[in-house]
């Protein structure tokens, strides 16, 4: 009785084989047949890009030492000094349309300078200056929900627009930065770290859905 | 049953199929990853309170310590105070006396001492940013115990 059984599963088996090579099987049968084959022109199916590259003029890369409780970038916070503030210069080169993001990665080192309080070190993450994907020590989820930037753990799919961006835009992505006057003593040669990580993934079947630009869209398949 | 089997057996295998077709649904993506930005707080050298020195003169006593530098390059100014054997202490040192630099020396003079009475002296180095008192050193130790003229 098994022995009939597994009789019948390889058999079955080999007719799905049958039927999945059938294809190529008919069109050597047919090559044999016909002594003469015509070709039509060659089609052509050229996939589309999604690809990023650097923007201009150059970023610019922050390597702040020395800071004081006070200090910020121009324009934010209302410091004593009023450093440069770092600018992500980037370019989207695809052919295909797409959506754009930023991952904003914060850490620190023994004595974290960034505390995820109000008196650690502050952050803005903003497109061109233009609003703030993270604003101080927060950022806002999906729904709308402010919530902590931890350090040491990145915050993924800020999404840029809700309009797909087109070949060749340019996007600055800001970062400013203030060290509140009440920082506490303990914050003396600490440290903090901010990288950033651009991306863009396809509009084609892939709906944006309900995000929001500034905000963390988290339904849209990144990868 | 052999029948029911077969068919079973072609429907798992067509299922497979089109799973394995259904799993490549990934999308194009591009990446690009910025340089790492970096903060770092200022810091104090050295980075505890050097102690004051001071000398007794028969109207007043002269005091003087090591100059404290902060990474941020602020101007630093000192809070110092005269402490009695017992009972709470008092700044000195301001207004028009305040400590002056010297090279790497800081000194000012206390001209309100009693005569006879013992003090302490102890130094606070502090940045401000405007009025206000920002990053600062713990107060150094208290100094050698001195009196103006001959101690009591």
């Amino acid at each position: 009785m098994k022995t009939k059984m597994m009789k019948v599963v390889f058999t079955s088996l080999a007719v799905v084989s049958a039927l999945v090579g059938a294809g190529a099987v008919s069109i050597g049968a047919a090559n044999a047949v016909f002594g003469a084959t015509q070709s039509n022109s060659v089609d052509t199916f050229a996939a589309g890009t999604v690809t990023v590259g650097a923007g201009t003029p150059a970023s610019v890369t922050c390597a702040v030492t020395g800071m004081m409780p006070g200090d910020s970038s121009i324009g934010f916070g209302s410091g004593s000094l009023a450093l440069a503030k770092c600018s992500y210069k980037v370019k989207y080169t695809g052919t295909s349309g797409a959506w754009l993001g930023v991952d904003v990665a914060v850490n620190g080192g023994t004595t974290n300078l960034y505390t995820g309080t109000s008196t650690g070190l502050q952050y803005k993450v903003s497109v061109g200056g233009v609003g703030s994907m993270i604003a101080g020590t927060t950022y806002k989820t999906i729904a709308g929900v402010a919530t902590p930037v931890v350090s040491g753990t990145p915050v993924q799919n800020l999404l840029i627009s809700t309009t797909q961006a087109a070949t060749s835009s340019e996007y600055s992505i800001d970062i400013e930065y203030a060290l509140p006057i009440a920082a506490a003593n303990a914050l003396q040669g600490g440290t903090s770290t901010i990288g950033l990580t651009f991306h863009a993934t396809q509009s084609a079947n892939n709906p944006i859905g309900a995000c929001v630009a500034n905000q963390q869209c988290s339904t849209l398949t990144w990868s | 049953m052999r029948k029911t089997i077969a068919i079973a057996v072609v429907f798992a295998a067509l299922t497979l199929l089109h799973s394995n077709i259904a799993s490549t649904n990934a999308v194009f993506v591009g990446t690009k990853t910025s340089a790492v930005n970096q903060f770092a707080g200022a810091t104090f050298s050295p980075t505890v309170a050097p102690v004051v020195s001071p000398t007794s003169h028969p109207n007043n006593i002269s005091l003087s310590w090591s100059a404290v530098t902060i990474s941020s390059g602020r101007t630093i100014t000192y809070v110092v105070m005269r402490f009695p054997a017992t009972g709470p202490g008092v700044a000195v040192c301001t207004g028009a006396n305040v400590p002056t630099q010297s090279g790497s020396t800081m000194s000012c003079s206390d001209n309100s001492v009693i005569s006879g009475t013992a003090y302490t002296y102890t130094e606070k180095p502090v940045v401000y940013v405007g009025a206000t008192a920002t990053w600062s050193l713990n107060a150094s130790v208290a100094s050698v115990s001195v009196c103006s003229k001959k101690c009591a």
